[in-house]
């Protein structure tokens, strides 16, 4: 009888390269050294064997269709393979021409969460060092930005403060805005675990029925982007019921009175006719959250993407500290992250500062930078510049000339994305590097450099909890492309034939030298090494040279403001996101589902995770189907104040009546819809909450469009 | 209340009680089977895919399904995913059905396996199961299927799927429990197979939406979208026609006695190659074409290799009775007789009788094939009075055709004019009991009953249309007087049962719903794949 199994011959190991719950896996090798197989690592903390299906499907990734493999220099509008040296020569050459014309800041670097912080820091150290621009930053604008500003503002530095191990110790899970079992599946299952063994509430605040909510206790239906209203709800009732820990505020946190003064006017009832939850139930929640020995919050894109989203990040922050559930034991916040290393360009990238969460607006640390690292202090910027969603406008004004975009695809990412693709355009030289030559971002560029994926070179992720875990190469790089880590090596030796600047050659090397910077600092790595992170396995910074790991901050109650303490902020409520009328009666969400990762350059290609979502869709409530005339698997045309797209009608009472969902991943599609709002202190677009409107549309033109996605 | 706060809030809070299932133990030597909990289930597709990356399934296969259905209203919205794969059942319709006993059944777990190496890719077992768990490879030409990963239970490991569980969903180990009164919405009867699954609750205080509707329902489809009358079975379409109208024209020729002659002698050649190319047609539609004489390994159960036993029968028994009306003929083209003429003249009506039952038994062996409990447009009389009735209008009417050309007796045509009266009267009956029971029955049946009237309307009224024309031409053949034209008549009626047959059973092929398990979004979606 003939059985299926694959001849695997040895098994290596890597950490997860989708989103950051940092599973480790095992690649199972055959004979020819092809990598056949994954397994989730038994021994791995994190995810103790699980994977969720784009882990165990990972592999195959590594020969998905559309893979880089040769560099590319576009001639008369068509691409043709140069080289390694030609399009390192052309690139260098192109950068320095346009910041001597037209100034260092013309030049933008958009870097990404997908590398390995080693090469997050190498290109840090380029970019602020050596090229010398202001206008850098990352995709991880689009997703955690908020979540550091809100850390910082309550904590005084970024990092998430809690780990999910708490889940085995809380008392009370509340989740804002985040559908842990399609988004996170493995975190999800740590908590299914953490359910087995001790039964605690769980409350999900979600404006759409996922999963998550589904499966929880109290499923708090909030109205589109009140979610501060609501948390200012629950901290004036926790102070009224006096369920507060008032020894910890005292001792821990300054601006009560100010703070408390401010919750004065949420009542139970107010904040229930802004979110549209009954005010019963918002007593209730209170009473369960702030009547918890050790109660947790988490919160995902929900929370973050909105014009207030750094506020509700700082929100769920104050409701963490005056329930005295910061640094404790199964207590604590902790944003989920997307991406396997948005974590580690915040730690090292220099995007938003300095390596080691040092910052540009220090004089200290752009001293001790500069001098780290032999460049003249004066090409420091005294100020972060421009963050990724400011720069598009900012190669309409003329200001940005070139662009060197590294692992995105920010036309399909970034919101209203018609304006970026015709941004893109203006540019004198666009770089694209990126593992996958049909990326859509590709199209308009000018140079393509071929990178290898995670599997193929050497490297550090941190995840969601502050664990960083090693990636040995698996295999050899995809034909001509190559690592990251070379490719900024390589343009540095371009830029700077001085060689004054040290560029390490080995990843290892980088990584010491990260540790030797964050040596006492807030993610302190100097503990740690490739060869110990692979001998003694994943480990949580900070991580300080007596070897020691922290499985939570803050459980000292020392914060990193300047007086030590904790902020507690008033944060009103107030609406400014898009709003529906009559024209564009509803709201549109957006989110992710279970089995496509980001603009699908992975995922679209592997088929047996493509099936499950080939092309783009929208949920309607069977009341607003109705009225449209609308039924299940018809093509409809959603229509923003910006543009329009089309898209299957899934009909289903997940969604209210007055709003619509769509999934992010599909290029011409929601974010063609998006608008471009943002929030004021991190810069990260409100994608949840947009007004559209909803008609049935003709076939053809639909057919062909859904075609495109499908065969992608 | 297991979580107590400082104020011992919960006890007042009703949360959903919820009591955690012990772990299920693999015991060899028995029966083990999934066990399944519903209102764990996060749809999240980690089980489909660990079974797909353990198979190395291709994406247009896989072995287990994740669906759902879902009902109430915002935000009390509830969308209960299931995953089903093979069930394993201890009545093994596809075990009973495989014509090459591929199909056997594990002593060590209980587990229901098939082998693709056996397997010739005719198809059967994904028609008769009521789950859809056998699964076409249409890349190899046969048929997969779960085999509850056996060699990783002889390793004391849990099958691939279920130890990829994210949502404590999904478990393995012993079938000790009967199965629970309430199975999840939407899932295919158990009374055919009694499979070896058992569902779970772990919740209580949630209660089910009264109405669940599957995202994957036919019943809402939009009209505009075309549906083909032409399927991939259409082989079949010709292997079954094709058939009854050889055994009909035989059996016609033989009883009337008219397969004399060299008229006669040239329909029997016409007959027989038609059935030859009937069966030609069938053997290549299998996915093994060349390993087609496995069909008849399951003989003991599977009636589709009674069918084919039944069909090659009648094939080799028409060869030899039109060997033996070839042998009288031989003098007259001055070849001399072959040996033992004489005793082959004496089988001759032995054969004939013989082709004739045998014949007859095939229609009957062929209709069984179709009479499936999960497939209710076929599981019906009519399916046996259409594939009788093809038999006794297209096939009488040919064999009427060749009779009124070589000029034959009338009064042998007289009858044949009855036997199609009586034919179009059953197989109109058929079709009326048959819409009529489509109409107010199961969610299937009316499925089925909507393909008709949006998407085949048309056709059904040809078919229709096409036998009151026969029934016409019937009328006209018996009421005016034998003319040297009245074989144009037999023609035209000739014609006419063959348009109505093709367009009736072209319909019966293109218009079937199985039972099935519910579907997601896209992925084996029927809806989806309807309007894509």
């Amino acid at each position: 009888m003939a059985v299926n199994s694959k001849d695997i011959q040895q098994w290596k190991t890597a950490t997860c390269g989708y989103c950051s719950t940092g599973c480790e896996i095992e690649f199972g090798i055959d004979s020819a050294g092809e990598v056949i197989s994954a397994r989730g690592k038994e021994s791995a903390d994190v995810n103790r064997g699980k994977l969720c299906l784009k882990g165990q499907l990972s592999f195959e990734q590594l020969n998905a269709t559309g893979r880089a493999s040769e560099p590319l220099l576009k001639k008369d509008g068509k691409f043709a393979p140069v080289g390694w040296r030609v399009a390192m020569q052309q690139a260098a050459g192109r950068i320095k021409t346009i910041q001597a014309k037209y100034g260092a800041d013309s030049f933008a670097v958009v870097s990404t969460g997908q590398l390995f912080t080693e090469e997050f820091y190498t290109l840090g150290k380029l970019t602020r060092g050596i090229i010398g621009t202001n206008s850098y930053d990352g995709n991880t604008t689009l997703c955690m930005a908020s979540s550091v500003t809100g850390y910082k503002r309550s904590f005084g530095s970024d990092g998430p403060p809690a780990c999910y191990e708490d889940l085995d110790h809380t008392d009370c899970l509340i989740a804002f805005g985040s559908n842990l079992p399609e988004c996170h599946p493995v975190i999800y299952w740590r908590l299914m675990e953490a359910l087995e063994k001790k039964r605690f509430p769980i409350i999900v605040v979600d404006p759409r029925v996922t999963p998550f909510a589904q499966m929880a206790d109290i499923h708090i239906a909030i109205r589109p982007g009140t979610d501060l209203a609501f948390i200012n709800a629950l901290c004036h009732l926790i102070l009224k019921d006096g369920l507060q820990d008032k020894e910890y505020i005292e001792k821990n946190c300054t601006g009560f009175a100010e703070f408390s003064q401010s919750l004065k006017k949420y009542t139970p009832e107010a904040a229930s006719a802004i979110c549209g939850v009954d005010a019963k139930t918002i007593r209730k929640v209170a009473k369960i959250y702030g009547g918890a020995v050790s109660a947790m919050s988490i919160w995902t894109m929900g929370i973050n993407q909105s014009t207030h989203g750094s506020d509700g990040v700082s929100a769920i922050n104050n409701l963490s500290l005056i329930t005295g559930n910061v640094g404790k034991k199964g207590g604590g916040c902790l944003s989920i992250t997307g991406q396997c290393n948005a974590m580690g360009t915040r730690e090292f990238s220099s995007c938003s500062g300095l390596p080691g969460y040092r910052l540009l607006e220090s004089k200290e640390d752009r001293e001790f930078m500069a001098k780290f690292w032999n460049i003249d202090g004066s090409i420091l910027p005294k100020k972060r510049g421009m963050v990724l969603t400011d720069m598009f406008k900012a190669i309409e004004d003329g200001k940005i000339k070139g662009m060197w975009i590294i692992a995105t695809n920010p036309v399909t990412s970034m919101p209203d994305a018609n304006r970026v693709i015709e941004a893109l355009k203006k540019l004198d030289l666009l770089i694209v590097q990126d593992a996958y030559e049909d990326v859509e971002t590709a199209e308009y560029a000018d140079i393509f450099l071929p990178a290898s994926l995670w599997a193929e070179k050497q490297g550090t992720f941190t995840n969601t909890e502050r664990r960083v875990s090693l990636t040995k190469q698996i295999r050899q790089p995809y034909k001509n492309s190559k690592p990251d880590l070379w490719i900024f090596n390589q343009m540095a030796k371009q830029l700077d034939q001085t060689g004054k600047v040290k560029f390490p050659e080995k990843a290892s090397h980088v990584f010491n030298e990260m540790a030797r910077l964050s040596a006492g600092r807030v993610c302190d790595y100097s503990g740690m090494s490739h060869e110990k992170l692979e001998a003694e396995g994943a480990t949580q910074w900070p991580s300080p040279k007596d070897g020691s790991s922290q499985a939570r901050l803050y459980a000292d109650g020392k914060f990193h403001h300047a007086d030590g303490k904790a902020k507690l902020m008033p944060l009103p409520y107030s609406c400014q996101f898009e709003q529906t009328d009559e024209e564009y009666p509803l709201m549109l969400n957006t989110g992710r589902v279970v089995d496509q990762f980001h603009t699908r350059t992975r995922t679209g290609k592997i088929a047996n995770l493509n099936k499950f979502t080939p092309e783009p869709f929208v949920e309607i409530n069977p009341a607003t189907a109705e009225k449209a005339g609308i039924v299940q698997m018809d093509f409809v045309q959603i229509t923003s104040r910006r543009a329009s797209t089309v898209a299957r009608a899934i009909v289903t009472p997940r969604v209210s009546p007055s709003s619509v969902f769509m999934p992010m991943h599909f290029f011409n599609s929601t974010n063609r819809l998006t608008k471009h709002l943002v929030d004021k202190y991190s810069g990260q677009p409100a994608y949840k909450q947009c007004a559209v409107r909803i008609e049935k549309t003709e076939k053809s033109a639909a057919k062909k469009l859904a075609e495109k996605a499908r065969n992608y | 209340m297991l979580f107590l706060g400082k104020q011992q809030v919960a006890a007042e809070q009703n949360l959903a009680n919820y009591t955690p299932l012990p772990e299920r133990k693999v015991v060899s030597g028995k029966q083990n089977g999934f066990h399944f909990t519903a209102e764990n289930c996060i749809g999240c597709h980690a089980c489909e895919t660990a079974c797909s990356e353990k198979n190395c399934l291709p994406a247009e296969t896989g072995f287990r399904k994740v669906g759902y259905v879902e009902g109430g209203q915002f935000p009390n919205a509830l969308r209960v995913y299931t995953s089903i794969a093979c069930n394993h059942c201890s009545n093994p319709v596809c075990l009973q059905g495989c014509p090459t006993s591929a199909y056997s059944r594990d002593e060590e777990f209980g587990a229901i396996i098939q082998d693709p190496n056996i397997c010739i890719g005719c198809g059967y077992c994904t028609w008769v199961c009521p789950y859809g768990a056998p699964q076409m490879n249409h890349e190899k030409g046969q048929v997969e299927k779960c085999d509850m990963c056996i060699d990783r239970l002889r390793k004391g490991q849990k099958p691939a799927c279920a130890a990829a569980c994210l949502g404590k969903a999904l478990d393995f180990g012993e079938i000790a429990e009967p199965m629970t009164k309430q199975l999840p919405p939407e899932f295919p009867t158990i009374e055919l197979t009694e499979p070896n699954i058992r569902f779970h609750k772990v919740r209580g205080g949630k209660t089910m939406p009264n109405q669940m509707v599957r995202s994957d329902s036919l019943l809402n489809f939009d009209a505009e979208n075309k549906r083909p009358l032409s399927t991939h079975e259409n082989p079949l379409l010709a292997f079954t026609i094709l058939t009854q109208i050889s055994v009909g024209a035989f059996a016609t020729l033989f009883l009337t006695g008219m397969a004399e002659g060299v008229a006669a002698t040239i329909l029997l050649a016409v007959i027989f190659t038609m059935q030859s190319i009937a069966m030609l047609i069938s053997t290549l539609h299998l996915g093994k074409p060349l390993k087609a004489y496995r069909a008849i390994k399951g003989m003991r159960l599977s009636p589709i290799s009674h069918e084919v036993i039944f069909v090659a029968g009648f094939h080799a028994l028409l060869g030899g009775y039109l060997l033996m009306a070839v042998v009288p003929l031989l003098p007259m083209l001055h070849l001399p007789a072959p040996p033992m003429a004489e005793l082959m003249l004496t089988a001759k009506p032995i054969i004939g009788w013989g082709a004739t039952i045998i014949g007859s038994l095939s229609i009957f062996a062929m209709s069984k094939v179709y009479l499936l409990k999960n497939r209710p447009l076929w599981n019906h009389w009519s399916s046996v009075a259409s594939f009788t009735g093809t038999s006794l209008t297209a096939g009488v009417a040919l064999a009427g055709m060749a009779i009124s050309m070589g000029g034959g007796k009338q009064g042998g045509l007289n009858s044949l004019l009855l036997v199609i009266i009586f034919a179009i009267i059953l197989l109109m009956r058929g079709r009326e009991s048959l819409y009529n029971k489509l109409k107010s029955g199961s969610k299937e049946e009316q499925i089925s009953f909507k393909i008709v009237e949006k998407f085949y309307k048309k056709f059904a009224i040809m078919a229709y249309s096409s036998d009151i024309l026969l029934f016409s031409t019937i009328c006209i053949i018996a009421s005016i007087p034998t003319g040297r034209h009245s074989y144009m008549l037999w023609v035209a009626a000739f014609t006419f049962a063959i348009i109505g047959r093709v367009l009736e059973r072209a319909i019966f092929f293109a218009a079937v719903e199985p039972t099935a398990v519910a579907s997601g979004t896209f992925w084996k979606n029927r809806l989806y794949e309807q309007t894509t």
